[in-house]
């Protein structure tokens, strides 16, 4: 009896401690000085308010306690709102948002660079893989369960 | 550094076999602005670039290569041929122009099959549930009329019976769709538009005349096609509102709506459910309602499973409870009032559906089928004004109960060929049995209709400017019909093939010009159609409807052509159509009243084949949006529809004096001007602004004025219907978001005002806008 209370007590706070766990999202900023003190994997998610399988990905996968920890233990994680009119710093250039200058849904030129494919408009969720020297190892176009995204994660 | 190493990565292209290779280099711009990693796409030699951060582009194509096609995200493909002279330029720049209004969206309806609405050999209008939600419309029926050439109209104040008029012609040319399916029974045509949940819509595509070559054989005048949602994420929503018709009469509803849909995406389901209760509404304080009392309970759910990623099937479940009273006193028994109109439907639907694909996404294998159930208890009676212990048996011996059981099944092939041609060919099967007995008027309508359709469709696009459907529809219909009202019997026997050619053309003049061209020939078969199951009043007594001996079948013929300018001034987006309609009708079911010939005095319709008629008109439609923020869009249908000789509508015995044949030249019920405007505004994040308008322009329209069924032609004035609405949304959270609205429909009350009164009034005097000035409060609320 007493070791099902203690399981129900250790489930209860495994549950708990899981609903407090969150992908530690670095800025692009934050991510260059981390690749120079300390080279790891990245992992760049790019989305928007209008693309529903970006916030499908959000909220379904992005929430797996597996996902949580693999991403938080192997990768620097980065996600963008491609529309976003900042401008970034990253990897010594400065990146702006020319298309909201004409355009209220204007794509940010960082997400252009990273998620165009030639012969084919840009289309949301794009989601990248990078090896510690920054070389891409995956470029994903479309919506994933996180059983699927671990599997590119372990590889 | 380590950018750079990635747009190596990523835009190095192999330049395989060794040919002769030419460089072509410069700019993408728009508005004078680069566009960062615009692609750009040879499509012979499937050689393709993205330009830099500045806009700058260099492509190695093969000297062979003649078209490009350059794309970004939000703004217009442009296509551009290539001409020898272009690689000895130093820059071959090009400019994109943004998309703002829409033009690339994807259709269904023009070929059943997914089109971008440009390529659409037909015009498809799509009115998206932002309409619905700008005109405060609680049902479909309220939206539609912010279509060009699309009128609804109410036709009943007893029991707000509601039809939608396409191109000038009455509700039984239009073929109503849900998902590109004929799922509307006879009966359900009467009432069906008002039954549909507007939070389930996902968008409503209306195809004018007859072009639509897939669909029915019915369709001539049209096609409204009821798209549902298909949610990805989790959500749900409630969304409220309360409606004061003239200040005084309340319309209250509740819409509750949710999806779980799984993470792998290969399940999934949305419940729905809807509560409406609007009281009467009496403009002229007579007692006796110009608006129905209604009350509606509906749910039902929609669920889908993807065994593998090229195919899905779903399953869909619907219960509809409607209940709709009007006439005098509502609170009473309808036996103990001097007019009744009493409908209590309960609707089941059952559907399934197949979608199957190839990997390569070429050919495409639908199956469908679906049953609809509804059982219908009626009154249409009441003492009609006298108070003697035969009005009393008269009006206890009104009761009557209806059974109308629908069954669609179907399948459909499509294949795409390497050229981009597609083939698309299926097979439908209806079965729809009505029957409706009033037992104290010895009224019977015992009708059965089986059809078997098969279509064939061929999209050709010898060149890049010319697209044409050819295809053609064979269908088998058989009816057996008996009906009978009091002493008279009518038997339908018909068992006929007919074979229904339809061909549309595209042809796209310049890049900003685009002609449209079609002919369709459609047919009807004698059986009773909607309005032939409603049951109106005059005079006290009750007007029915029946078909006459020897009716034969009805041929159209659709001719439309139509010329599409769309042209961008700076940041301003325009869209100019303008499109001429010509419909002949070849022994057109027409109802004619043969007066008080029923032996219990009532006033008895015949439907019997006219002797030809003719609807022709204009439609134009400007489209104007100056910027993401502000959207205009305006229409207006001139039209004539006139019948090629006399047309009797009611037939005098002669009996009393003063009294004669009527006679018209012109449909009745047809406005020859009418139009809506639609204008939206996004005043900030939180504040959105919505006008729309309507306009009905003057028509005919018949008014029994005796009890024995003479009719005046009135002439009606014409009605402007101005809706404004403020909407204040908020949100709360990510996952939850609040919208507050309020408005004013038929602002300035532009509204009927002489409706006739007390027991003995035509009840299918009612013509204009549905509602006279009704102020509406909503909230809508949920993670949506």
């Amino acid at each position: 009896m007493k070791k099902i209370i203690l399981l129900l007590v250790l489930c209860y706070g495994n549950l708990a401690a899981q609903n407090r766990a969150q992908i530690n999202w670095l800025s692009w900023e934050e991510l260059d000085s981390a690749l120079v003190t300390k080279p790891k994997k990245t992992f760049l998610f790019f989305e928007a308010d209008w693309c529903a399988y970006c916030k499908k990905i959000d909220r379904v996968v992005f929430t797996k306690p597996g996902i949580i920890q693999k991403l938080n233990k192997d990768y620097y994680a980065v996600r963008m709102n491609v529309e976003t009119q900042d401008s970034i710093y990253f990897d010594g250039k400065v990146f702006t948002n020319t298309q909201s200058l004409t355009r209220r849904n204007g794509v940010h030129d960082l997400a252009l660079l990273l998620g165009t494919r030639p012969g084919k408009s840009f289309s949301l969720p794009v989601t990248l893989i990078l090896s510690e020297d920054f070389s891409i190892k995956k470029r994903i176009f479309n919506y994933y369960t996180s059983g699927l995204l671990l599997g590119f994660l372990e590889d | 550094m380590r950018i750079s190493l990635i747009i190596i990565e990523l835009f190095t292209f192999s330049t395989g076999f060794a040919q002769d290779m030419r460089v072509l280099k410069g700019s993408i711009y728009a508005d004078g602005q680069p566009i960062p990693f615009a692609t750009i796409y040879a499509r012979q030699s499937e050689k393709g670039a993205s330009a830099d951060a500045s806009g700058h582009y260099e492509l190695e194509l093969p000297v062979s290569s003649t078209q490009l096609s350059i794309s970004a995200v939000g703004f217009k493909t442009l296509n551009y041929q290539i001409t020898p002279a272009d690689y000895d330029k130093k820059s071959l720049d090009f400019s994109l122009l943004p998309d703002l209004l829409g033009l690339e969206e994807v259709v269904v309806s023009a070929t059943r099959n997914q089109l971008s609405k440009k390529k659409a050999p037909v015009i498809v209008q799509v009115m998206s549930p932002k309409l619905l939600r700008a005109t405060q419309s609680i049902s479909l029926a309220d939206g539609l009329n912010y279509q060009p050439g699309v009128r609804v109209e109410t036709n009943c104040q007893n029991c707000g019976f509601t039809q939608v008029r396409l191109n000038g012609l009455e509700g039984q040319y239009t073929q109503i769709l849900v998902n590109s399916r004929p799922v509307f029974s006879a009966l359900n045509g009467v009432y069906g538009l008002e039954q549909i949940p507007v939070s389930i819509i996902d968008r409503v595509e209306v195809v004018r005349s007859g072009g639509s070559a897939l669909f029915g054989s019915n369709a001539i005048a049209g096609t409204v096609n009821i798209i549902t949602k298909e949610p990805v994420n989790n959500s749900w929503e409630v969304n409220s509102n309360l409606a004061l018709i003239d200040g005084k009469t309340a319309d209250r509803s509740i819409n509750l709506n949710t999806s779980i849909i799984s993470e792998d995406l290969t399940t999934g389901v949305t419940l729905f459910g809807m509560y409406r209760d609007r009281d009467t509404y009496d403009a002229n304080d007579d007692g006796y309602s110009e608006i129905t009392k209604l009350t509606n309970h509906s749910f039902g759910t929609k669920a889908f499973y993807r065994p593998n990623d090229n195919s899905k099937i779903g399953l869909d479940l619907t219960a509809i409870k409607e209940y709709r009273r009007g006439g005098d006193r509502v609170e009473l028994a309808p036996q103990f009032t001097d007019i009744t109109e009493e409908l209590d439907h309960n609707t089941f639907f059952a559907g399934a559906d197949y979608e199957l694909y190839n990997d390569e996404r070429t050919t495409n294998f639908t199956a469908y089928a679906s049953i609809q159930h509804t059982d219908r208890a009626s009154y249409y009676g009441g003492l009609g004004g006298g108070r003697t212990a035969a009005d009393s048996v008269a009006a206890n011996n009104a009761f009557g109960n209806t059974k109308d059981l629908a069954l669609v099944s179907g399948a459909k092939f499509s294949y795409t060929f390497a050229n981009d041609d597609v083939l698309t060919s299926g097979l439908e099967y209806q079965l729809n049995d009505t029957e409706d007995a009033i037992p104290g008027y010895n009224r019977i309508v015992d009708q059965r209709v089986n059809s078997v359709g098969l279509y064939s469709q061929y999209e050709w696009k010898p060149i890049e400017a010319f697209t044409t459907l050819l295809g053609a529809r064979l269908d088998h219909i058989s009816v057996d019909g008996f009906y009978s009202i009091q002493d008279i019997e009518r038997r339908s026997q018909v068992s006929e093939t007919v074979l229904s050619p339809r061909i549309t053309v595209l042809f796209d003049i310049t890049a900003d010009l685009q002609f449209r061209g079609g002919y369709a020939r459609g047919f009807r078969a004698p059986q009773a159609f909607n309005e032939d199951l409603h049951i109106s009043s005059v005079g006290g007594e009750q007007r029915f409807a029946i078909l006459s001996d020897d009716l034969e079948s009805e041929f159209s013929n659709a001719y439309t052509a139509s010329l599409n300018f769309t042209k961008d001034f700076n940041k301003t987006q325009t869209s100019l159509l303008i499109e001429g309609f010509y419909t002949t009708l070849q022994n057109p079911f027409t109802l004619v009243s043969t007066g008080d010939s029923l032996p219990n005095g009532a006033i008895l319709d015949e439907s019997r084949n006219g002797s030809g008629a003719y609807v022709a008109g204009t439609n134009i439609e400007l489209t104007v949006s100056p910027n993401q923020d502000l959207y205009f869009q305006a229409g207006m249908t001139f039209q004539k529809s006139i019948y090629k000789e006399d047309q009797v509508l009611f037939e005098s015995d002669g009996t009393v004096p003063g009294e004669s044949d009527v006679i018209v030249l012109e449909f009745t019920r047809s406005p020859n001007l009418y139009g809506f405007l639609n204008a939206n505004w996004v005043m900030s994040e939180a504040f959105k602004l919505d006008l729309t308008a309507s306009y009905t322009g003057s028509m005919i329209a018949p008014h029994v004025i005796s009890y024995s069924g003479f009719m005046l032609l009135e002439k009606t004035p014409d009605f402007i219907d101005v809706t404004p609405k403020l909407t204040y949304h908020l949100d709360v959270k990510d996952t939850f978001h609040v919208e507050l609205s309020t408005g004013v429909q038929n602002v300035f009350n532009s509204y009927q005002n002489d409706f006739d009164q007390g027991p003995l009034r035509d009840s299918n005097y009612i013509y204009g806008p549905n509602r006279p000035r009704t102020f509406f409060f909503g909230i809508r609320f949920g993670d949506f």
